[in-house]
């Protein structure tokens, strides 16, 4: 029990946090500064990372929690993109100090909803059945939907939110008739136990499994706003508070990613499901190739710089989605780890740097209650303040996956190892990628252009917020962008272990041979393979 | 009361309904409810709208749960319960907020942000 507990502790501490927070907001009175409760929770997100480095450094990992029921996972997998997601809510914490009170909404429920929604995240991402993973990605949902209308007065940011509600709410119930489905055809709740079901085939109605495959999918998609289900992200983007819409960018996008990438690799990673009838790589590309253009297209034609992001992150999920393709498929099942951990875990990361970064600035520039990021806001930033303008350009420059950044080293690694791993199955799906790269430039180094070269006399006279954690944000944010892409072989290492944690923890025989994962590690743990509930005797 | 009896023991014996009897409904109230979703301008309605979409699901979860005589499906209802209780609550707050700017809450007159 007390063990449990211990394993808990990341989880533990950002739950703390946040009952502290929304305790402070309550029985404070509503006009004090609200600005140290960031410090508070943003030291319980570092003390969470640390935890989360602990457990990692006490691999092999065979926890087993079975206070729980085993509801969730504490394996690399989880612990790498739990790390993720505490770092980027950290830097994107400190944003928020002074700029709510710029935008007048210095109040100390905003701290408390980012805490409880990293809860849902880490959750979602450690999830190990069906009801984990959705409750986690309520909490998650439900928190960032209020965070989205959290400035109150302003029309945009409730419309923002309200949309966004709509849109999100629809998407959960598709999820859960999803979850219905999988659940009815196989009689078990927990990944490896619809995983085993679905792998035997033994009297699994394989059109109800499909059906529910095809839900859980299509909520997938809406969650990571991949194209044609992207219509709300730019409005949300757009109408919520600059560091809301940060939050979304690095927190929500690496949980549904995390969460969905466990969940359709073990639950529907057979043969059958990938290629059959209704074949979900086949979709998954598709989704991918339209998102890429989607995404770059729109950007193009925007001047706002919080819609040119909402629309960059649609074209980086079609990226990203490229790395899912990569694990079942290859011949060889190491090959494919290093696919999915190298690629999908490290683009994350580098993804989430860029985007802190860059939505810093974003906040940083909008002073005086401004709600419109256009380009007026930032022209000529390089000589009011060099210091964002600096931020801001390598921001893109990584977005953009220029060398020497981490989105460079992001997007080769998932390149390729995609053709590594796959031959030519895919040739023609990396070179629409590199296309959308080039296209990205574009819309990138038009910001770049105009924050050095425009001149400053075009600036509206609009304040840029000078605040020290701001400041603090955005160097971090920049520097382990700088040291990922000219050092990533620590990150590779832990991504790549990362994925190898997810192969064992998902159905041996899906994701190749047992005995290769073990000999490629020599740490590696005994796979755990979850028995199939024993739930058919009672089936009548 | 002996009649009682005999009608209980008498539908002991019946065959009980089929699962695909449960699903149809299931299903067909979720059609109601995304229907609604996507063609009602009422931003209450919609909100409705999704509570039978939620509810159909807890429907079909219970069919489910029933059919396979394991406890999880029924485990997951509650868990949905308490859920839509939290989405309901803050869908009505934010209905509340769009009122005060508005005072309409038609879904179509939210078009501050462009497109």
């Amino acid at each position: 029990m007390v063990d449990d507990l211990v394993l808990l502790s990341p989880l533990l501490i950002v739950l703390t946090m946040g009952l502290v927070a929304l305790l402070v907001a309550v029985f404070t009175p509503r006009d004090t500064p609200k600005g140290w409760l960031a410090y508070v929770v943003t030291a319980g997100f570092i003390v969470a990372f640390g935890a989360c480095v602990w457990l990692w450094s006490k691999a092999p990992l065979q926890f087993e929690l079975d206070s729980l029921r085993n509801a969730l996972t504490m394996d690399h997998f989880g612990l790498a993109l739990s790390g993720i997601i505490l770092l980027g809510a950290a830097l994107v914490t400190l944003t928020a100090v002074h700029y709510l009170p710029s935008q007048k909404s210095d109040h100390g429920e905003f701290y408390a909803l980012i805490a409880f929604s990293v809860l849902g995240m880490m959750a979602l991402v450690l999830a190990a059945d069906m009801m984990t993973f959705f409750v986690g990605l309520e909490l998650m949902s439900i928190s960032v939907y209020v965070l989205a209308g959290f400035k109150r007065q302003s029309r945009f940011s409730v419309e923002a939110s309200m949309k966004y509600f709509i849109l999100g709410s629809f998407a959960s119930a598709l999820l859960l008739l999803g979850i219905s489905f999988t659940y009815g055809a196989t009689g078990a709740i927990t990944f490896s136990g619809i995983g085993h079901a679905l792998h035997e085939m033994s009297d699994v109605p394989m059109d109800i499994a499909q059906f529910g495959m095809v839900l859980l999918l299509v909520a997938f998609f809406f969650k990571i706003a991949a194209a044609p289900f992207h219509m709300w992200t730019p409005d949300v983007y757009e109408g919520a508070p600059a560091t809301a819409t940060g939050f979304m960018a690095v927190g929500v996008k690496i949980a549904a990613f995390g969460g969905f990438a466990r969940l359709v690799l073990t639950c529907f990673g057979d043969e059958q499901f990938r290629n059959g009838a209704v074949p979900w790589e086949v979709i998954v590309a598709a989704i991918s190739v339209v998102s890429m253009f989607a995404g770059n297209l729109m950007a193009l034609a925007q001047k706002n710089l919080k819609r040119m992001l909402a629309y960059s992150a649609i074209a980086h999920t079609g990226y990203i989605m490229v790395a899912l393709l990569v694990t079942p498929i290859a011949p060889d099942s190491n090959l494919a780890i290093n696919a999915l951990g190298g690629g999908l875990i490290f683009y994350l990361l580098a993804y989430t740097l860029a985007s802190a970064a860059a939505f810093g600035v974003a906040a940083a520039v909008s002073g005086n209650d401004v709600e419109d990021v256009s380009d007026v806001s930032y022209a000529g930033l390089a000589k009011r303040s060099p210091g964002l303008a600096l931020a801001l350009a390598i921001a893109m420059l990584s977005l953009l996956g220029i060398p020497l950044t981490a989105g460079f080293m992001g997007k080769l690694t998932i390149f390729q190892e995609v053709l590594d791993t796959t031959g030519n199955q895919w040739l023609w799906l990396i070179i629409i990628a590199i296309v959308n790269s080039i296209i990205s430039a574009f819309y990138y180094l038009r910001v770049i252009l105009v924050a050095y070269m425009r001149d400053e006399a075009e600036a509206k006279p609009i304040q840029i917020i000078k605040s020290r954690p701001l400041a603090v944000s955005l160097t971090a944010a920049t520097l382990l962008t700088l040291a990922v892409g000219v050092l990533p072989g620590k990150a590779l290492n832990a991504s790549t272990r990362a994925g190898h944690s997810l192969a064992e923890t998902t159905v041996p025989g899906i994701l190749g041979p047992v005995e290769k994962h073990a000999a490629a590690d020599a740490e590696a743990p005994a796979p755990r393979v979850a028995e199939r509930p024993t739930t058919e005797a009672g089936a009548h | 009361m002996d009649n009682l009896t005999s009608l209980v023991a008498e539908a002991a014996n019946q065959p009980s309904i089929p699962l695909s009897w449960y699903l149809y409904v299931a299903l067909a109230l979720f059609a109601i409810g995304a229907i609604g979703v996507m063609v009602r301008r009422n931003a209450l309605t919609v909100l409705m709208s999704v509570e039978i979409m939620l509810n159909a699901v807890n429907l079909s979860f219970l069919a489910f749960a029933r059919f396979h005589n394991d406890m999880n499906g029924h485990l997951v209802t509650f868990f949905v319960i308490a859920v839509a209780a939290a989405e309901a609550a803050v869908g009505l707050a934010l209905v509340l907020g769009i009122f005060r700017h508005k005072k309409v809450v038609n879904v179509d007159t939210m078009s501050a942000l462009r497109n």
